[in-house]
């Protein structure tokens, strides 16, 4: 038996552990202190995230709005992560959402879109690019993860929380692959199969739903919601401890393990359809849903992408290794259990 | 083979036992008006929609799973053997799934009925009523069609009852959200439009339920 | 009960701390990040160990195994 693609697994874990709990979040603004602009002079407080601003080397920063600028007219850093801007806000802005953006030679261009919001809407202000400054340019620009405002550094479980589903939804294949050729050959061995991939696809299911709960409360401020994933992926549970149950409740092993088929390609086929189907009908809270249930551009960067992949493949890799460990053990089991009745 | 007059044979056997045993519908009956009767109780006052609609499927799911555990009770191992004898099994599944299927017509029906007698049809004033009792009807079918082989194999399994709740919640569940939400969005006076989507996924899912019954129900059989 | 008073007493302190997020000034969590006091390290370090773990675990599990179906065929060649 072939053993590489377990250490791969291992090893692709571990590499996504190191990774993707270490690469740090892009420097992004994370707070004003004034979000309403009325012309006239104003000072605003800002907080950023992962920025090392130096009173050495100030940053630079203006207020965009449609392509116009207002420049700052003194920066004061206040600290690693916050500054002091002092505007003098002209009247005649033509949008009423502006944005905010900090240049620091370090950290670069960092943008708060839609920051402040200004009532009055005109023609448009006399636009003169701010004084420039030594501001050196970045030559490599290092691996970082985007910053999304609500979930801030918990985007890491992603790399945990989604490939739990993968490889539950992978197992439960190979389940019901086992249960299908356990009704037209009546051969044990397959039943093994079947058994073996449904415990360890209910334990990811339980995991996933485990991390899944924990995300939700750092970042939807509840434990459980009444989402459409969420419902499918309880559902989903159900349906396998159900299943559990139904060969528990029968003694005779062949007579459980036809039973026991029949519910696991009965509950499967409808499952992949409620997974499938209903998601597409209803908004959700989920990111990057709200009429597709599979994974959407929205929330998937490159460099998440980067790290997501191979935890994907991790994860679904250790999840067979424990399925093949599961069917050999419950194999054993029986066999040893004949050789004493025998 | 899906021979039609085979179905249509099976399916008069199981009214006639049926209606044989009238303590059995009696029993269904007495459950519902029951259940609505205590709901009723309980509550007492106006209900908001939301509320009423889904007190409504609460009870219609009860007295569903009452009245289809017994499908594949009644007979024991030694008629079961002398009817695969005389009928092909997947005829026996598909005339027992139709049965219980106008069974469950007949009871979602008669449900609403003693529900809006007790809590008052005040709510189906502003509702699509043809598309409310539509969204009723399908749901209370769909329920048939998935329950009939889980009280199959709860059957097979040797205990009834419970073992059917166990096996059939799971299932049953996602269905129950789609029709409380068509049913709901009926109540509201959403216009078919809207509603389709949601009843024509449970015509598929019969469908698909039914199919699966079919194939999957000989193994079921076999001893 | 006297000290379950004082218990809810002193968790209701413990969590006046959690009313600076009602606020619209700058919510607190963000002075002390797990990187800027090097925790993040001993996060990494133990997810890698217990994982190491498992992952070792599970190799001798296969190996046992496998010793275990190596036994059975020799015993019974048919099995």
């Amino acid at each position: 038996m072939s053993h590489w693609w377990k250490a791969l697994g291992v090893v692709l874990l571990l590499g996504v552990v190191l990774v993707g709990l270490r690469t740090p979040l892009s420097p992004a603004l994370v707070h004003v202190s004034e979000d309403k602009l009325a012309p006239g002079p104003v000072t605003i407080e800002v907080l950023a995230y992962n920025t090392h601003f130096s009173a050495k080397a100030p940053p630079q920063a203006w207020i965009e709005n449609d392509g116009q600028r207002v420049c700052t007219d003194a920066v004061e850093v206040l600290a690693d992560n916050s500054l002091k801007l002092s505007f003098s806000v002209p009247a005649g802005l033509r949008k009423d959402l502006s944005h905010l953006v900090v240049h620091d030679p370090k950290a670069g261009a960092i943008t708060l879109y839609d920051a402040f919001w200004t009532g009055a809407k005109g023609n448009g202000i006399a636009d003169a690019p701010c004084p420039s400054m030594n501001v050196q340019a970045n030559t490599v620009e290092p691996f970082r993860f985007p910053h999304r405002s609500l979930l801030n550094e918990s985007v890491r479980n992603l790399f945990f929380h989604v490939p739990m589903w993968f490889a539950m939804m992978v197992l439960m294949t190979i389940s019901v692959v086992h249960s299908v050729r356990y009704l037209r050959s009546n051969d044990l061995v397959q039943d093994d199969g079947a058994l073996g991939a449904a415990y360890v696809g209910l334990l990811f299911a339980v995991l996933g739903l485990v991390t899944g709960s924990i995300w939700a409360r750092v970042t939807w401020g509840a434990w459980w919601t009444s989402d459409t994933k969420l419902n499918g992926a309880a559902v989903t549970t159900l349906i396998y401890c159900a299943y559990l149950v139904l060969r528990g409740s029968v003694p005779d092993e062949r007579k459980a393990a036809r039973l026991a088929a029949v519910y696991n390609i009965f509950a499967y086929v409808l499952m992949v359809v409620f997974l499938m189907i209903l998601p597409r009908l209803s908004d959700s809270l989920h990111p990057g849903n709200g009429g597709n249930p599979a994974f959407s551009q929205y929330d998937l960067d490159e460099r998440l992408r980067l790290v997501f992949y191979p935890a994907v493949l991790g994860w679904i890799l250790l999840a067979t290794w424990a399925y093949t460990l599961a069917r050999r053990a419950r194999r054993l089991q029986t066999l040893m259990h004949h050789a004493h009745d025998a | 083979m899906m021979r039609p007059q085979e179905i249509i044979g099976l399916v008069r056997l199981e009214v006639a036992l049926d209606l044989r045993q009238k303590a059995s519908w009696a029993g269904m009956l007495l459950y519902t008006v029951s259940a609505v009767y205590l709901c009723y109780l309980g509550v007492r006052g106006g209900l908001p929609l939301p509320t009423w609609n889904a007190l409504f499927w609460t009870v219609l799911l009860f007295a569903a799973f009452n009245a289809l555990a017994r499908s594949f009770q009644r007979e024991d191992t030694g008629r079961q053997i002398y009817l695969h004898t005389l009928v092909d099994p997947r005829n026996v599944v598909l005339a027992r799934t139709l049965y219980n299927m106008a069974v469950m017509l007949v009871l979602s029906l008669l449900t609403l009925a003693v529900y809006v007698l007790m809590f008052g049809g005040g709510v189906l004033d502003e509702a699509e009523v043809g598309v409310f009792v539509l969204s009723v009807v399908l749901g209370g079918t769909g329920f048939a069609t998935v329950l009939t082989l889980i009280s199959a194999i709860a059957a097979r399994a040797g205990n009834g009852m419970g073992l059917t709740a166990i096996l059939g919640f799971p299932l049953v569940l996602p269905l129950l959200l789609s029709v409380m939400r068509a049913s709901k969005l009926a109540l509201d006076g959403m216009p078919w439009s809207i509603t389709s989507t949601y009843l024509l996924w449970l015509v598929l899912i019969d469908v698909l339920a039914l199919a699966l019954a079919y194939l999957l129900f000989p193994y079921l059989w076999r001893d | 009960m006297r000290t379950m008073r004082k218990h809810a007493i002193a968790t209701f302190v413990a969590l006046i701390p959690l009313g600076t997020f009602a606020s619209s000034t700058a919510p607190s969590w963000m002075a002390d990040t797990l990187y800027s006091s090097g925790k993040m390290t001993a996060v990494i370090v133990v997810v890698a160990v217990v994982l190491g773990g498992i992952a070792l675990w599970m190799a001798a599990l296969d190996r046992r195994l496998t010793r275990m179906e190596r036994d059975m065929k020799h015993r019974d060649p048919q099995a």
